[in-house]
Protein backbone atom coordinates (compact mmCIF):
# COMPACT_ATOMS: atom_id res chain seq x y z
CA UNK A 1 0.00 0.00 0.00
CA UNK A 2 1.83 3.24 -0.64
CA UNK A 3 2.07 6.27 1.35
CA UNK A 4 0.38 9.53 0.15
CA UNK A 5 2.96 12.36 1.45
CA UNK A 6 2.44 15.93 0.87
CA UNK A 7 5.79 16.79 -0.34
CA UNK A 8 9.41 15.92 -0.53
CA UNK A 9 10.26 17.35 2.70
CA UNK A 10 8.00 14.63 4.29
CA UNK A 11 10.55 12.16 4.07
CA UNK A 12 13.77 13.82 2.91
CA UNK A 13 15.66 12.16 6.34
CA UNK A 14 15.52 8.96 4.88
CA UNK A 15 17.65 9.16 1.81
CA UNK A 16 20.94 10.87 0.85
CA UNK A 17 20.28 10.54 -3.06
CA UNK A 18 17.27 11.83 -5.10
CA UNK A 19 16.85 10.45 -8.70
CA UNK A 20 14.86 12.75 -10.42
CA UNK A 21 13.01 11.93 -13.40
CA UNK A 22 12.48 15.23 -15.49
CA UNK A 23 9.80 15.05 -17.79
CA UNK A 24 6.60 15.17 -15.64
CA UNK A 25 7.92 15.93 -12.83
CA UNK A 26 9.95 19.43 -13.74
CA UNK A 27 8.57 20.30 -16.76
CA UNK A 28 5.99 18.87 -19.06
CA UNK A 29 6.02 19.92 -22.32
CA UNK A 30 7.50 22.74 -23.00
CA UNK A 31 6.48 24.46 -19.30
CA UNK A 32 8.40 24.12 -15.85
CA UNK A 33 6.06 22.37 -13.10
CA UNK A 34 6.50 24.83 -10.25
CA UNK A 35 6.38 22.47 -7.56
CA UNK A 36 9.11 20.07 -9.19
CA UNK A 37 11.53 22.97 -9.57
CA UNK A 38 10.86 23.93 -6.01
CA UNK A 39 11.48 20.52 -4.83
CA UNK A 40 14.99 20.03 -6.36
CA UNK A 41 16.14 23.16 -5.31
CA UNK A 42 15.07 22.81 -1.20
CA UNK A 43 16.96 19.18 -1.29
CA UNK A 44 20.08 20.89 -3.17
CA UNK A 45 19.69 23.31 -0.64
CA UNK A 46 19.45 20.83 2.15
CA UNK A 47 22.61 19.44 0.55
CA UNK A 48 21.41 16.26 -0.82
CA UNK A 49 22.82 14.70 -3.71
CA UNK A 50 20.36 15.14 -6.47
CA UNK A 51 20.77 13.42 -9.75
CA UNK A 52 18.67 13.86 -13.15
CA UNK A 53 17.88 10.62 -15.07
CA UNK A 54 15.91 10.69 -18.15
CA UNK A 55 14.67 8.56 -20.99
CA UNK A 56 14.11 11.86 -23.11
CA UNK A 57 16.87 10.78 -25.54
CA UNK A 58 16.72 14.25 -27.70
CA UNK A 59 19.46 16.31 -25.97
CA UNK A 60 22.53 15.78 -24.61
CA UNK A 61 23.87 16.29 -20.96
CA UNK A 62 24.86 19.66 -21.68
CA UNK A 63 22.07 20.62 -23.03
CA UNK A 64 19.81 19.78 -20.32
CA UNK A 65 22.72 21.18 -17.83
CA UNK A 66 21.92 24.92 -19.68
CA UNK A 67 18.36 24.17 -19.02
CA UNK A 68 18.72 23.48 -15.43
CA UNK A 69 21.14 25.89 -14.97
CA UNK A 70 19.06 27.95 -16.88
CA UNK A 71 16.34 27.91 -13.88
CA UNK A 72 18.95 28.48 -11.56
CA UNK A 73 19.03 24.81 -10.74
CA UNK A 74 22.82 24.20 -8.72
CA UNK A 75 24.09 21.12 -10.62
CA UNK A 76 26.69 19.81 -13.10
CA UNK A 77 27.15 17.74 -15.70
CA UNK A 78 28.61 14.70 -13.64
CA UNK A 79 24.80 14.71 -12.35
CA UNK A 80 22.86 14.57 -15.65
CA UNK A 81 22.03 11.21 -16.87
CA UNK A 82 20.43 11.33 -20.04
CA UNK A 83 19.36 7.99 -21.80
CA UNK A 84 21.49 9.40 -24.93
CA UNK A 85 24.71 10.05 -22.51
CA UNK A 86 23.94 6.06 -20.97
CA UNK A 87 23.82 4.56 -24.40
CA UNK A 88 26.84 5.83 -25.20
CA UNK A 89 28.39 4.67 -21.88
CA UNK A 90 26.82 1.24 -23.11
CA UNK A 91 28.05 1.08 -26.60
CA UNK A 92 31.60 2.26 -25.68
CA UNK A 93 31.87 -0.30 -22.85
CA UNK A 94 31.05 -3.22 -25.49
CA UNK A 95 33.31 -1.71 -28.32
CA UNK A 96 30.19 -0.45 -30.59
CA UNK A 97 32.23 1.57 -33.73
CA UNK A 98 29.36 3.28 -35.24
CA UNK A 99 25.85 3.02 -34.88
CA UNK A 100 22.90 4.02 -37.43
CA UNK A 101 21.29 7.18 -35.04
CA UNK A 102 17.36 6.55 -35.40
CA UNK A 103 16.51 9.32 -33.03
CA UNK A 104 18.08 13.00 -33.28
CA UNK A 105 21.05 14.84 -32.01
CA UNK A 106 21.23 14.21 -28.56
CA UNK A 107 22.43 10.89 -29.44
CA UNK A 108 24.59 11.76 -31.81
CA UNK A 109 26.28 14.36 -29.55
CA UNK A 110 26.94 11.69 -26.93
CA UNK A 111 28.00 8.79 -29.04
CA UNK A 112 30.54 11.19 -30.43
CA UNK A 113 31.81 12.60 -27.16
CA UNK A 114 32.57 8.75 -26.85
CA UNK A 115 34.31 8.58 -29.97
CA UNK A 116 31.72 6.59 -31.68
CA UNK A 117 30.72 7.64 -34.97
CA UNK A 118 27.18 7.95 -36.39
CA UNK A 119 25.14 8.08 -39.19
CA UNK A 120 22.18 9.85 -39.01
CA UNK A 121 18.49 9.17 -39.68
CA UNK A 122 18.23 12.70 -40.42
CA UNK A 123 19.81 12.56 -44.00
CA UNK A 124 16.47 10.79 -44.73
CA UNK A 125 14.16 13.42 -43.80
CA UNK A 126 12.45 14.66 -47.22
CA UNK A 127 10.02 12.11 -47.22
CA UNK A 128 9.55 9.62 -50.48
CA UNK A 129 7.12 7.10 -50.92
CA UNK A 130 9.30 4.21 -50.36
CA UNK A 131 8.78 1.71 -53.45
CA UNK A 132 9.94 -1.65 -53.94
CA UNK A 133 12.95 -0.21 -56.21
CA UNK A 134 13.54 2.10 -53.84
CA UNK A 135 13.77 -0.05 -50.78
CA UNK A 136 15.82 -2.54 -53.06
CA UNK A 137 18.84 0.38 -53.63
CA UNK A 138 19.27 0.66 -49.59
CA UNK A 139 22.19 -0.45 -48.75
CA UNK A 140 23.17 -0.01 -45.15
CA UNK A 141 27.16 1.50 -44.57
CA UNK A 142 29.10 -1.61 -43.68
CA UNK A 143 30.67 -0.68 -41.08
CA UNK A 144 27.32 0.17 -38.55
CA UNK A 145 26.83 -2.35 -36.37
CA UNK A 146 24.55 -1.18 -33.92
CA UNK A 147 21.17 0.64 -33.99
CA UNK A 148 20.03 3.34 -31.43
CA UNK A 149 16.19 3.97 -31.24
CA UNK A 150 15.37 6.82 -29.45
CA UNK A 151 12.55 9.79 -29.36
CA UNK A 152 12.30 11.34 -33.37
CA UNK A 153 9.42 14.13 -33.97
CA UNK A 154 10.59 13.67 -37.44
CA UNK A 155 10.71 9.72 -38.53
CA UNK A 156 9.51 8.41 -41.41
CA UNK A 157 9.30 5.09 -43.18
CA UNK A 158 12.33 5.29 -45.21
CA UNK A 159 14.39 5.75 -41.80
CA UNK A 160 12.63 2.59 -40.39
CA UNK A 161 13.54 0.53 -43.46
CA UNK A 162 17.17 1.81 -43.01
CA UNK A 163 17.18 0.82 -39.32
CA UNK A 164 15.62 -2.59 -39.73
CA UNK A 165 17.87 -3.39 -42.93
CA UNK A 166 21.03 -2.89 -40.20
CA UNK A 167 19.23 -4.97 -37.67
CA UNK A 168 18.35 -7.61 -40.61
CA UNK A 169 22.36 -7.62 -41.58
CA UNK A 170 23.18 -8.37 -37.71
CA UNK A 171 23.51 -4.77 -36.14
CA UNK A 172 22.96 -4.74 -32.18
CA UNK A 173 19.47 -2.90 -31.62
CA UNK A 174 19.25 -0.61 -28.46
CA UNK A 175 16.68 1.27 -27.43
CA UNK A 176 17.89 4.77 -25.34
CA UNK A 177 13.93 5.62 -25.03
CA UNK A 178 10.67 3.07 -23.98
CA UNK A 179 8.69 5.79 -23.22
CA UNK A 180 5.17 5.14 -24.74
CA UNK A 181 4.25 8.96 -24.29
CA UNK A 182 4.82 11.99 -22.79
CA UNK A 183 2.14 14.68 -22.03
CA UNK A 184 1.45 17.65 -23.64
CA UNK A 185 -0.86 20.46 -22.71
CA UNK A 186 -2.75 17.71 -21.42
CA UNK A 187 -2.99 15.26 -24.59
CA UNK A 188 -0.47 12.55 -25.27
CA UNK A 189 2.27 13.26 -27.75
CA UNK A 190 3.97 9.88 -29.00
CA UNK A 191 7.79 9.12 -27.69
CA UNK A 192 10.72 7.53 -28.29
CA UNK A 193 9.26 3.88 -27.24
CA UNK A 194 6.83 4.42 -30.13
CA UNK A 195 10.30 4.07 -32.50
CA UNK A 196 11.60 1.20 -30.59
CA UNK A 197 7.87 -0.53 -31.27
CA UNK A 198 7.49 -0.19 -34.68
CA UNK A 199 11.42 -0.69 -34.54
CA UNK A 200 10.86 -4.46 -33.09
CA UNK A 201 7.62 -4.98 -35.25
CA UNK A 202 9.46 -4.68 -38.54
CA UNK A 203 12.44 -7.00 -37.51
CA UNK A 204 11.24 -9.74 -35.34
CA UNK A 205 13.55 -8.61 -32.88
CA UNK A 206 13.55 -7.02 -28.97
CA UNK A 207 15.76 -4.12 -28.23
CA UNK A 208 18.42 -3.71 -25.55
CA UNK A 209 16.92 -0.94 -23.39
CA UNK A 210 19.16 0.88 -21.49
CA UNK A 211 16.70 3.89 -20.41
CA UNK A 212 13.98 2.97 -17.31
CA UNK A 213 13.49 0.69 -16.35
CA UNK A 214 16.91 -1.05 -17.10
CA UNK A 215 18.86 -0.74 -13.93
CA UNK A 216 21.78 -0.34 -15.96
CA UNK A 217 21.38 3.41 -15.34
CA UNK A 218 21.50 2.90 -11.61
CA UNK A 219 24.69 0.58 -12.18
CA UNK A 220 26.25 3.43 -13.52
CA UNK A 221 25.41 6.04 -11.16
CA UNK A 222 26.10 4.20 -8.35
CA UNK A 223 29.86 3.20 -10.27
CA UNK A 224 30.60 6.92 -10.86
CA UNK A 225 29.41 8.07 -7.53
CA UNK A 226 30.69 5.67 -5.40
CA UNK A 227 27.33 5.19 -3.62
CA UNK A 228 27.46 1.40 -2.19
CA UNK A 229 23.82 1.96 0.23
CA UNK A 230 20.50 1.58 -2.03
CA UNK A 231 18.07 1.94 1.14
CA UNK A 232 19.80 5.90 0.95
CA UNK A 233 18.59 6.23 -3.14
CA UNK A 234 14.91 7.38 -3.82
CA UNK A 235 13.73 8.10 -7.79
CA UNK A 236 10.87 10.34 -8.65
CA UNK A 237 8.74 10.05 -11.28
CA UNK A 238 5.56 10.45 -13.22
CA UNK A 239 5.82 7.17 -15.36
CA UNK A 240 4.96 3.53 -14.04
CA UNK A 241 6.45 2.11 -16.73
CA UNK A 242 9.51 3.27 -17.03
CA UNK A 243 10.30 5.49 -12.88
CA UNK A 244 8.49 3.08 -10.89
CA UNK A 245 9.22 0.15 -12.54
CA UNK A 246 13.11 1.08 -12.39
CA UNK A 247 12.69 1.07 -8.67
CA UNK A 248 11.34 -2.18 -8.60
CA UNK A 249 14.20 -3.47 -10.92
CA UNK A 250 17.00 -1.98 -9.17
CA UNK A 251 15.70 -2.55 -5.53
CA UNK A 252 15.42 1.13 -4.48
CA UNK A 253 12.25 3.58 -2.95
CA UNK A 254 9.97 5.32 -5.41
CA UNK A 255 7.94 8.60 -5.39
CA UNK A 256 4.85 8.57 -7.88
CA UNK A 257 4.25 12.52 -8.72
CA UNK A 258 0.93 13.09 -10.16
CA UNK A 259 2.17 16.28 -12.81
CA UNK A 260 2.60 14.14 -15.36
CA UNK A 261 1.60 10.72 -17.43
CA UNK A 262 -0.02 9.66 -14.31
CA UNK A 263 -3.38 11.08 -12.75
CA UNK A 264 -4.20 11.38 -8.79
CA UNK A 265 -6.94 8.81 -9.98
CA UNK A 266 -4.70 6.15 -12.02
CA UNK A 267 -1.96 6.77 -9.04
CA UNK A 268 -3.73 4.84 -6.45
CA UNK A 269 -3.60 1.69 -8.65
CA UNK A 270 -0.25 1.93 -8.69
CA UNK A 271 2.41 -0.12 -6.39
CA UNK A 272 4.94 2.69 -5.77
CA UNK A 273 6.59 3.50 -1.93
CA UNK A 274 5.36 6.96 -2.41
CA UNK A 275 2.26 9.08 -4.41
CA UNK A 276 3.30 12.99 -4.39
CA UNK A 277 1.09 15.39 -5.82
CA UNK A 278 2.78 18.48 -5.20
CA UNK A 279 6.86 17.80 -4.58
CA UNK A 280 7.02 21.07 -2.76
CA UNK A 281 4.42 23.59 -1.54
CA UNK B 1 2.22 -33.00 -37.67
CA UNK B 2 1.71 -31.34 -41.01
CA UNK B 3 1.51 -32.95 -44.13
CA UNK B 4 4.39 -32.12 -47.07
CA UNK B 5 2.52 -31.95 -50.82
CA UNK B 6 4.22 -31.94 -53.86
CA UNK B 7 1.84 -29.51 -54.98
CA UNK B 8 -1.90 -28.16 -55.01
CA UNK B 9 -3.00 -31.35 -57.05
CA UNK B 10 -2.44 -33.68 -54.30
CA UNK B 11 -5.36 -32.28 -52.20
CA UNK B 12 -7.58 -31.40 -54.82
CA UNK B 13 -10.54 -33.30 -54.35
CA UNK B 14 -10.45 -32.54 -50.88
CA UNK B 15 -12.26 -28.74 -51.10
CA UNK B 16 -14.62 -26.73 -53.21
CA UNK B 17 -12.98 -23.72 -51.82
CA UNK B 18 -9.55 -22.42 -51.84
CA UNK B 19 -8.38 -19.02 -50.69
CA UNK B 20 -5.29 -17.62 -51.78
CA UNK B 21 -3.19 -15.30 -49.78
CA UNK B 22 -1.30 -12.92 -52.94
CA UNK B 23 2.12 -11.50 -51.32
CA UNK B 24 4.34 -14.29 -50.96
CA UNK B 25 2.02 -16.85 -52.82
CA UNK B 26 1.49 -15.26 -56.29
CA UNK B 27 4.10 -12.81 -55.86
CA UNK B 28 6.43 -11.47 -54.24
CA UNK B 29 7.81 -7.72 -53.63
CA UNK B 30 7.30 -6.93 -57.37
CA UNK B 31 8.18 -10.31 -58.60
CA UNK B 32 5.26 -12.88 -59.89
CA UNK B 33 5.87 -16.65 -58.26
CA UNK B 34 5.08 -18.90 -61.20
CA UNK B 35 3.78 -21.57 -59.21
CA UNK B 36 1.71 -20.31 -57.21
CA UNK B 37 0.06 -18.74 -60.81
CA UNK B 38 0.32 -21.88 -62.27
CA UNK B 39 -1.26 -23.53 -59.14
CA UNK B 40 -4.55 -21.08 -59.35
CA UNK B 41 -5.22 -21.43 -62.80
CA UNK B 42 -5.11 -25.13 -62.40
CA UNK B 43 -7.42 -24.97 -60.02
CA UNK B 44 -9.91 -22.38 -61.47
CA UNK B 45 -9.87 -25.02 -65.01
CA UNK B 46 -10.86 -27.93 -62.82
CA UNK B 47 -13.75 -26.05 -61.84
CA UNK B 48 -12.48 -24.95 -58.18
CA UNK B 49 -13.82 -21.71 -56.45
CA UNK B 50 -11.22 -19.89 -56.00
CA UNK B 51 -11.16 -16.24 -53.53
CA UNK B 52 -8.29 -14.27 -53.09
CA UNK B 53 -7.61 -12.50 -49.31
CA UNK B 54 -4.76 -10.57 -48.98
CA UNK B 55 -4.01 -8.39 -45.40
CA UNK B 56 -2.30 -5.82 -48.21
CA UNK B 57 -4.13 -2.65 -47.89
CA UNK B 58 -2.46 -0.13 -50.36
CA UNK B 59 -5.01 -1.43 -53.20
CA UNK B 60 -8.48 -1.66 -53.91
CA UNK B 61 -10.06 -4.87 -55.17
CA UNK B 62 -10.46 -3.24 -58.55
CA UNK B 63 -6.69 -2.72 -58.35
CA UNK B 64 -5.98 -6.44 -57.49
CA UNK B 65 -8.54 -7.79 -60.36
CA UNK B 66 -6.37 -5.94 -62.77
CA UNK B 67 -3.35 -7.44 -61.28
CA UNK B 68 -4.69 -10.86 -62.01
CA UNK B 69 -6.75 -10.08 -65.16
CA UNK B 70 -3.17 -9.03 -66.71
CA UNK B 71 -1.54 -12.31 -66.01
CA UNK B 72 -4.64 -14.38 -67.36
CA UNK B 73 -5.97 -15.51 -63.54
CA UNK B 74 -9.90 -15.44 -64.71
CA UNK B 75 -11.72 -14.05 -61.80
CA UNK B 76 -14.11 -11.37 -60.91
CA UNK B 77 -14.58 -8.28 -58.08
CA UNK B 78 -16.43 -10.70 -55.82
CA UNK B 79 -13.64 -12.72 -55.39
CA UNK B 80 -11.36 -10.62 -54.25
CA UNK B 81 -10.97 -9.83 -50.28
CA UNK B 82 -8.54 -7.07 -49.97
CA UNK B 83 -8.17 -6.04 -46.34
CA UNK B 84 -9.29 -2.32 -47.57
CA UNK B 85 -12.65 -3.68 -48.95
CA UNK B 86 -13.21 -6.25 -45.83
CA UNK B 87 -12.64 -2.78 -43.71
CA UNK B 88 -14.79 -1.03 -45.96
CA UNK B 89 -17.79 -3.40 -45.09
CA UNK B 90 -17.15 -3.33 -41.40
CA UNK B 91 -17.27 -0.19 -41.58
CA UNK B 92 -20.85 0.38 -43.11
CA UNK B 93 -21.97 -2.49 -41.14
CA UNK B 94 -21.03 -0.62 -37.61
CA UNK B 95 -22.39 2.81 -39.31
CA UNK B 96 -19.05 5.10 -38.88
CA UNK B 97 -19.30 7.94 -41.25
CA UNK B 98 -15.70 9.52 -42.13
CA UNK B 99 -12.66 7.38 -40.90
CA UNK B 100 -8.84 9.04 -40.99
CA UNK B 101 -7.15 7.12 -42.90
CA UNK B 102 -3.66 6.40 -41.68
CA UNK B 103 -3.13 3.75 -44.77
CA UNK B 104 -2.95 4.58 -48.61
CA UNK B 105 -5.18 5.03 -51.23
CA UNK B 106 -6.54 1.45 -51.38
CA UNK B 107 -8.45 2.13 -48.03
CA UNK B 108 -9.64 5.66 -49.13
CA UNK B 109 -11.26 4.13 -52.93
CA UNK B 110 -12.80 1.19 -51.03
CA UNK B 111 -14.38 3.39 -48.30
CA UNK B 112 -15.54 5.71 -50.61
CA UNK B 113 -17.40 3.24 -52.59
CA UNK B 114 -19.18 2.60 -49.27
CA UNK B 115 -20.23 5.88 -48.58
CA UNK B 116 -17.76 6.75 -46.00
CA UNK B 117 -15.84 10.10 -46.10
CA UNK B 118 -12.05 9.74 -45.54
CA UNK B 119 -9.37 12.09 -44.32
CA UNK B 120 -5.77 11.43 -45.98
CA UNK B 121 -3.21 10.78 -44.01
CA UNK B 122 -1.27 11.41 -47.39
CA UNK B 123 -2.07 15.36 -46.72
CA UNK B 124 0.36 15.41 -44.52
CA UNK B 125 3.42 13.86 -46.42
CA UNK B 126 5.55 16.64 -46.31
CA UNK B 127 8.25 15.71 -43.26
CA UNK B 128 8.51 18.07 -41.06
CA UNK B 129 10.13 18.04 -37.62
CA UNK B 130 6.99 18.35 -35.06
CA UNK B 131 7.73 20.39 -31.85
CA UNK B 132 5.59 20.85 -28.94
CA UNK B 133 4.04 23.97 -30.99
CA UNK B 134 3.44 21.94 -34.09
CA UNK B 135 1.78 18.96 -31.59
CA UNK B 136 -0.61 21.69 -29.90
CA UNK B 137 -1.65 23.03 -33.15
CA UNK B 138 -3.20 19.38 -34.16
CA UNK B 139 -7.06 19.58 -34.56
CA UNK B 140 -8.44 16.40 -35.59
CA UNK B 141 -11.32 17.20 -37.31
CA UNK B 142 -14.46 16.80 -35.50
CA UNK B 143 -16.42 14.71 -37.63
CA UNK B 144 -13.80 11.81 -37.32
CA UNK B 145 -15.40 8.77 -35.77
CA UNK B 146 -12.39 6.09 -36.62
CA UNK B 147 -8.99 5.31 -37.85
CA UNK B 148 -7.68 2.74 -40.25
CA UNK B 149 -4.28 1.96 -40.27
CA UNK B 150 -2.97 -0.41 -42.59
CA UNK B 151 1.03 -0.11 -44.97
CA UNK B 152 2.23 2.92 -45.77
CA UNK B 153 5.72 3.89 -47.28
CA UNK B 154 5.16 7.35 -46.28
CA UNK B 155 4.52 7.17 -42.91
CA UNK B 156 5.74 9.81 -41.04
CA UNK B 157 5.89 11.57 -37.21
CA UNK B 158 3.00 13.91 -37.64
CA UNK B 159 0.36 11.39 -39.70
CA UNK B 160 0.94 9.32 -36.14
CA UNK B 161 0.38 12.32 -34.19
CA UNK B 162 -3.14 13.15 -35.44
CA UNK B 163 -4.02 9.47 -35.83
CA UNK B 164 -3.37 9.29 -32.25
CA UNK B 165 -4.83 12.31 -31.29
CA UNK B 166 -7.94 11.18 -33.12
CA UNK B 167 -8.09 8.33 -31.01
CA UNK B 168 -7.25 10.05 -28.13
CA UNK B 169 -10.73 12.14 -28.98
CA UNK B 170 -12.40 8.48 -29.17
CA UNK B 171 -12.62 7.42 -32.65
CA UNK B 172 -12.39 3.65 -33.44
CA UNK B 173 -8.98 2.45 -34.15
CA UNK B 174 -9.59 -0.48 -36.72
CA UNK B 175 -5.97 -2.00 -38.34
CA UNK B 176 -6.79 -3.24 -42.01
CA UNK B 177 -3.23 -4.77 -42.32
CA UNK B 178 -1.86 -6.68 -39.52
CA UNK B 179 1.69 -8.06 -41.36
CA UNK B 180 4.78 -7.64 -39.81
CA UNK B 181 6.53 -7.68 -43.23
CA UNK B 182 7.10 -8.87 -46.36
CA UNK B 183 9.60 -10.74 -48.41
CA UNK B 184 11.58 -8.20 -50.96
CA UNK B 185 14.53 -9.92 -52.96
CA UNK B 186 14.82 -11.88 -49.64
CA UNK B 187 15.05 -8.96 -47.67
CA UNK B 188 12.31 -7.80 -44.78
CA UNK B 189 10.26 -4.72 -46.04
CA UNK B 190 8.07 -3.43 -42.94
CA UNK B 191 4.73 -3.67 -43.46
CA UNK B 192 1.34 -2.57 -42.17
CA UNK B 193 1.55 -4.08 -38.90
CA UNK B 194 4.51 -1.74 -38.36
CA UNK B 195 1.90 1.11 -38.63
CA UNK B 196 0.04 -0.77 -36.12
CA UNK B 197 2.21 -1.49 -33.81
CA UNK B 198 3.53 2.39 -33.57
CA UNK B 199 -0.32 3.28 -33.09
CA UNK B 200 -1.30 1.23 -30.28
CA UNK B 201 1.92 1.87 -28.53
CA UNK B 202 1.11 5.58 -29.02
CA UNK B 203 -2.18 5.60 -27.63
CA UNK B 204 -2.16 2.64 -25.02
CA UNK B 205 -5.13 1.06 -26.92
CA UNK B 206 -5.43 -2.42 -28.92
CA UNK B 207 -6.67 -2.17 -32.56
CA UNK B 208 -9.53 -4.12 -33.96
CA UNK B 209 -8.14 -6.53 -36.48
CA UNK B 210 -9.82 -6.89 -39.81
CA UNK B 211 -7.14 -8.90 -41.36
CA UNK B 212 -5.89 -12.14 -41.38
CA UNK B 213 -5.73 -13.55 -38.39
CA UNK B 214 -9.51 -12.18 -37.19
CA UNK B 215 -11.71 -14.64 -38.61
CA UNK B 216 -14.22 -11.72 -40.05
CA UNK B 217 -13.21 -12.62 -43.26
CA UNK B 218 -14.01 -15.58 -43.45
CA UNK B 219 -17.96 -14.92 -42.15
CA UNK B 220 -17.53 -12.18 -44.87
CA UNK B 221 -16.76 -14.33 -47.50
CA UNK B 222 -19.11 -17.36 -46.88
CA UNK B 223 -21.79 -15.24 -46.10
CA UNK B 224 -21.36 -13.06 -49.68
CA UNK B 225 -21.14 -16.63 -51.19
CA UNK B 226 -23.37 -18.96 -49.95
CA UNK B 227 -20.76 -20.88 -48.25
CA UNK B 228 -21.88 -23.47 -45.62
CA UNK B 229 -19.80 -26.27 -45.30
CA UNK B 230 -16.03 -24.86 -43.59
CA UNK B 231 -14.84 -28.61 -44.06
CA UNK B 232 -14.91 -27.69 -48.13
CA UNK B 233 -12.55 -24.84 -47.69
CA UNK B 234 -8.24 -24.63 -47.19
CA UNK B 235 -6.24 -21.33 -47.07
CA UNK B 236 -3.08 -21.19 -48.71
CA UNK B 237 -0.71 -18.86 -47.01
CA UNK B 238 2.79 -17.85 -46.50
CA UNK B 239 2.77 -16.29 -42.99
CA UNK B 240 2.04 -18.22 -40.01
CA UNK B 241 0.74 -15.65 -37.98
CA UNK B 242 -1.85 -14.27 -40.32
CA UNK B 243 -2.76 -17.23 -43.05
CA UNK B 244 -2.33 -20.33 -40.23
CA UNK B 245 -3.63 -18.85 -37.57
CA UNK B 246 -6.40 -17.48 -39.41
CA UNK B 247 -6.98 -21.05 -40.45
CA UNK B 248 -7.15 -22.15 -36.87
CA UNK B 249 -9.27 -19.21 -35.66
CA UNK B 250 -11.86 -20.19 -38.74
CA UNK B 251 -11.36 -23.67 -37.96
CA UNK B 252 -10.18 -24.41 -41.79
CA UNK B 253 -7.64 -26.83 -43.10
CA UNK B 254 -4.43 -24.21 -44.11
CA UNK B 255 -1.57 -24.98 -46.62
CA UNK B 256 1.53 -22.94 -45.68
CA UNK B 257 3.79 -22.50 -48.86
CA UNK B 258 7.61 -21.78 -48.46
CA UNK B 259 7.98 -19.36 -51.12
CA UNK B 260 7.32 -16.04 -49.10
CA UNK B 261 8.23 -14.99 -45.12
CA UNK B 262 8.47 -18.41 -44.34
CA UNK B 263 11.70 -21.03 -45.49
CA UNK B 264 11.65 -24.79 -45.57
CA UNK B 265 13.47 -24.90 -42.41
CA UNK B 266 11.26 -22.58 -40.36
CA UNK B 267 7.91 -24.30 -42.09
CA UNK B 268 8.84 -27.17 -39.92
CA UNK B 269 8.17 -25.96 -36.79
CA UNK B 270 4.78 -24.36 -38.19
CA UNK B 271 1.11 -25.79 -36.93
CA UNK B 272 -0.23 -26.03 -40.00
CA UNK B 273 -2.52 -28.76 -42.37
CA UNK B 274 -0.38 -28.84 -45.30
CA UNK B 275 3.47 -27.72 -45.88
CA UNK B 276 4.28 -27.19 -49.70
CA UNK B 277 7.02 -25.75 -51.51
CA UNK B 278 5.86 -25.22 -55.23
CA UNK B 279 2.25 -25.06 -55.56
CA UNK B 280 2.44 -26.21 -59.10
CA UNK B 281 5.34 -28.46 -61.09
Amino acid sequence: MSIKIKSVTDIIDKYDHFVFDMDGVIWTGGQFIESGVQGVKHLIEKGKSVYFLTNNSTKSRQSYFEILTGIDIKTDLNHIYSSSYLTAVYLKMNNYKKAFNLGVIGITEELSAQGIKTKDSDEFKDNQYVTYDIFNSIQPDEDIDCVVSGHNPQFNYYMLCYASLCIQKGCKFVAANPDSFIKVQNRLMPAGGCIQAILERATGQKSLLVGKPSPTALEIIMKQNNIQDKSKIVMIGDNPETDIEFGWNCGIDTILVTTGVTNQEQAEHVKTTYVCDHLYI
